[in-house]
């Protein structure tokens, strides 16, 4: 059965690009629009395997959301990457401590972000 | 290439402010349409000789500065950097033109915003927007840089606030900052 990635992102273009990327390599793909979309499908959709999540979005952005679910994050030891054209570490850092496991800068390259997923799902199987 | 001090009066900046934000926008430019396997280099072209455009801006506020990012690019300029992003086609004109340039433009200022950490400047983000009529004498009144690639042109307008007695200094910084393409697995 294949594993389930959640794309939080306001871009429609870059969950396609995420999404083609994610389903060439054997995963399905679950896409939300922004924060709140975003926060509803994890608390919904129990069997994520990792969740990749964009910043600057409307509504509510990825670090509030990553923010208001930090214990649930940990609970179920769900990995959250942040995919964002953001480097600030101010932001990195409020990141990890509310749970992300890692932090990529767009434009992503697409077997980096292959290779972070794999490796932060391997232990799901 | 830096322009010289009459453009920067004109652009409303001190000129060492001028230069350094000129600079930045050149370079912003240039990266983001390289990393979507567009080379360009820079023109003169008039922005109105070339029709069907897409224009997209993002505003952003912080303590130093405040203003307003804008991209103008022909259609083979949205068209060809989606195809290298996505790998698909896509319709100018259509909801999925409109979100990619509008993410062009949120990564340019995301570049923006990274490139001015070395003079310890931050600012916030707004969400990008598609402009459906080019508001060509606000934006030619802002600082810009306009470029030529393999079958189009694209043009990076900034229209930019500072704050009263600030100039751009770059300042050591001990935290280390994430580039574009990096990951970083915490």
């Amino acid at each position: 059965m294949p594993k389930k990635v959640l794309i939080i992102d306001d871009s429609s273009s870059v969950r396609r690009q995420v999404a083609g990327a994610l389903t060439t390599a054997g995963f399905q793909v679950l896409e939300a629009s922004d924060g709140i979309d975003g926060a509803e499908k994890i608390r919904t959709q129990n069997d994520l395997a990792l969740v990749i999540c964009d910043v600057n979005m409307p509504r509510m952005d990825g670090l509030a959301m990553l923010d208001s679910l930090s214990a649930e994050i940990a609970r179920r030891q769900l990995p959250v990457v942040m995919l964002t054209t953001e480097g600030q570490p101010e932001a990195m850092a409020r990141a990890k401590k509310s749970g992300a496991k890692g932090w990529i800068v767009k434009p992503f390259k697409e077997h980096l972000l292959l290779g972070a997923v794999q490796k932060l799902t391997q232990s799901q199987s | 290439m830096t322009t010289q001090p009459p453009a920067a009066t004109a652009a409303g900046l001190a000129p060492e402010n001028f230069s350094v934000l000129d600079e930045l926008l050149r370079d912003c430019c240039l990266e983001l349409m390289a990393d979507y396997g567009l080379p360009a280099s820079q023109t003169e072209v008039d922005p109105e000789a070339a029709t069907g455009v897409a224009v997209a801006a993002i505003d952003f506020s912080g303590r130093d500065v405040r203003g307003t990012i804008g991209l103008r690019m022909t259609s083979s300029v949205v068209l060809e950097s989606y195809r290298a992003a996505v790998g698909q086609a896509i319709q100018m004109d259509s909801v999925e033109a409109n979100d990619w340039s509008c993410e062009l433009a949120n990564q340019l200022v995301g570049r923006l915003k990274n490139k001015l950490r070395q003079y310890q400047v931050s600012f916030n983000v707004n969400s990008p927007r598609v402009l459906q009529i080019f508001p060509v004498a606000e934006l030619e009144r802002a600082l810009r840089r306009r470029f030529v690639c393999d079958g189009g042109t694209f043009a990076g307008y900034l229209d930019v606030m500072i704050a009263p007695g600030f100039f751009f200094v770059p300042k050591p910084s001990d935290a280390p900052l994430a580039n574009e393409g990096d990951l970083v697995l915490f």
